[in-house]
């Protein structure tokens, strides 16, 4: 028994590995499909743009990289979605420069989808009209004060070069204020500076998609309603399409909500491998084990 | 030199601090339109500090070749791809002069300029037989006109035909190469993370004291709570079935809340108060140099 629980807790870390990959792979394979209920923090958010008047304007500032696309640009789509189903407009705009393209990537998709017989969802958006995507400019929160005086003086053309103040949204919208709401779609630390520089400034409300790893730091905002909405993570993201209906309107899965029984599986599996090592450690007393390579 | 050194940026950052506290305070237009003016020079130096920063990752890399440290193929690798990337970035197929030329040829041929000025260093250098340099000068040499070269000979007319439109637009070699190279790589790099965390929770996440057995429990509820299946798990207390989900999301929103709010608060009093010392002078790590 010694012996086994030896093996166990110097386990090679490739067959750790190996397993982690399995149990990403087989439910991505074969999805379980285990039903799940919106919280209350991703059901605010939500509830706050479904109460927006058509015509309305949601700012949404795309401040994420690659490497967390299956939690922030899944949540970009079915948010843009949600928008262009009820007729607000949206400016876009990134304070990351990896976030870019995927700005621009996303606000296509959503604006020029084609259902499955090649139809577009959306046929009478016209950018610069009911959409508009600014790109990315270096200053962070100078960014964010520049916009809250004036949008075509902070960003004179947008992503490709278009001089902003030709486009129709900006005869109407002039600077944050005149925005019903911000959506912040962030991996990194931007949630924060939202509050302080925009949305208590400007009087508009805020909400935040953020990584599962952050959110555990934005429950403060939450509960003191800074954040009017908390979308968390993938979880939080597939909650998020689940509300939107996004299954129904991309005609498949959606992306987030995919991915939720893969990571069941991987939470379950580190979970009981923690409770496995815990035990054995235990059993074989305190002094014997101390952690040799983290890796 | 001392003024400049010294005096002048504990002064300027006093006078700054100053009028931009004021200001918030203040509905004046006068605030209003120096608050519109620190901002917009707050962007264009943000700006010049990226330049800056491009600039001091060039000569970081570049010493590392041209005096052959350990790993110096690494720093090769990352100038010839940020040379390549800028090169795509500014790949638009508008012209610049006349209609005829456009402006990728003039930056390719900037980049065939410098394979051509670090080949003539090349050349005196191994000459000299300085070892140290002449290698290191002949492989970058060898990458700009490579790069230059592509770009003029291949990338260039394959564009008009492949990629059209602006620089960042879609479909143009930018757009290409950012959805194509750095999108799955970037995701390859995050998506590791999964691994190393299983591994080293099973290794080094152990019950030792009661603040770590605390961490353990609350962690361990909190990764199957956040997850559907936490949903589907649940147990009984006085006869009422509790969720994994609940407790996590109760865990969330208490505890978590009220420590997080804790070192919030500290953190925001902290920057109070180095904003203060900055302000008045007395700290000074910001300038470089001991104090």
């Amino acid at each position: 028994m010694d012996r086994l629980a030896s093996i166990i807790l110097n386990l090679d870390r490739r067959i750790i590995y190996f397993i982690v990959f399995l149990c990403v792979l087989i439910p991505l394979l074969h999805p379980l499909q285990l039903p799940f209920t919106p919280t209350q923090e991703v059901r605010d958010a939500f509830n706050d743009i479904e109460a927006l008047e058509p015509g309305n304007v949601v700012m949404i500032s795309c401040d994420f990289g690659p490497s967390t696309i299956p939690e922030n640009y899944t949540m970009l789509q079915a948010l843009l979605h949600q928008c262009f189903r009820k007729d607000l407009r949206v400016i876009a705009l990134t304070l990351v420069p990896a976030g870019a393209a995927l700005g621009s990537r996303g606000l296509r998709e959503a604006a020029e989808f084609e259902d499955t017989q090649g139809n577009r969802l959306y046929p009478d958006l016209e950018y610069g009209r009911d959409y508009v995507y600014l790109g990315y400019k270096p200053g962070g929160t100078a960014v964010m004060l520049s916009i809250g005086q004036s949008f075509t003086d902070a960003f004179p053309r947008d992503h490709e070069n278009r001089v902003t103040s030709d486009l129709p949204i900006f005869k109407e919208i002039t600077a944050l204020a005149d925005c019903s709401y911000i959506f912040d779609v962030a991996s990194v630390g931007y949630p924060e500076y939202w509050v302080s520089y925009a949305s208590e400034r400007e009087n508009v409300p805020l909400s935040v998609n953020c990584t599962a790893v952050s959110a555990a730091q934005y429950y403060p905002y939450y509960a003191s309603r800074q954040f009017r909405g908390l979308v968390g993570g993938m979880k939080g993201a597939a909650e998020y399409e689940d509300l939107v209906g996004m299954e129904a309107i991309i005609g498949r899965i959606p992306d987030a909500t995919k991915g939720m029984d893969a990571q069941s599986a991987v939470h379950l599996f580190i979970v009981l491998a923690i409770i496995i090592a815990n035990i054995l450690y235990i059993r074989q007393g305190r002094q014997e084990q101390r952690p040799e390579v983290i890796s | 030199m001392q003024f400049f050194k010294r005096q002048l940026p504990i002064l300027l950052a006093f006078c700054v601090g100053l009028v931009l506290w004021a200001q918030y305070y203040s509905p004046s237009s006068l605030a209003q339109n120096l608050q519109q003016s620190f901002t917009a020079w707050a962007i264009i130096l943000t700006g010049a500090a990226l330049i800056l920063g491009i600039l001091s990752a060039i000569h970081h890399h570049w010493s590392k070749v041209s005096t052959q440290k350990p790993g110096y193929g690494y720093s090769l690798i990352t100038l010839f791809c940020f040379s390549f990337v800028v090169l795509a970035g500014w790949f638009p197929s508008e012209p610049i002069a006349f209609g005829l030329l456009s402006r990728q040829y003039f930056i390719s041929a900037v980049f065939v300029i410098l394979g051509i000025i670090l080949t003539v260093r090349y050349i005196p250098s191994v000459k000299a037989n300085r070892a140290s340099a002449n290698h290191a000068l002949g492989i970058m040499a060898a990458l700009f006109g490579v790069v230059g070269i592509t770009g003029l000979v291949v990338v260039v007319p394959l564009q008009r035909y492949l990629f059209t439109g602006l620089t960042i637009k879609e479909n143009s070699l930018f757009d290409w190469v950012f959805q194509n190279m750095f999108v799955p790589l970037d995701a390859t790099m995050f998506s590791l993370l999964a691994f190393y965390i299983a591994s080293a929770a099973f290794r080094a996440f152990r019950a030792r004291s009661f603040e770590a057995t605390a961490l353990l429990i609350s962690g361990c509820i909190v990764m199957i709570g956040r997850v559907p299946l936490g949903e589907q798990l649940s147990f009984a207390i006085a006869g009422t079935d509790i969720s994994f989900a609940s407790v996590a999301s109760w865990i969330l929103n208490n505890p978590n809340a009220a420590a997080q709010r804790g070192i919030l608060l500290g953190v925001l009093l902290s920057m109070v108060a180095i904003s203060l010392r900055i302000i008045f002078g007395i700290e000074r790590t910001y300038m470089g140099g001991a104090d």
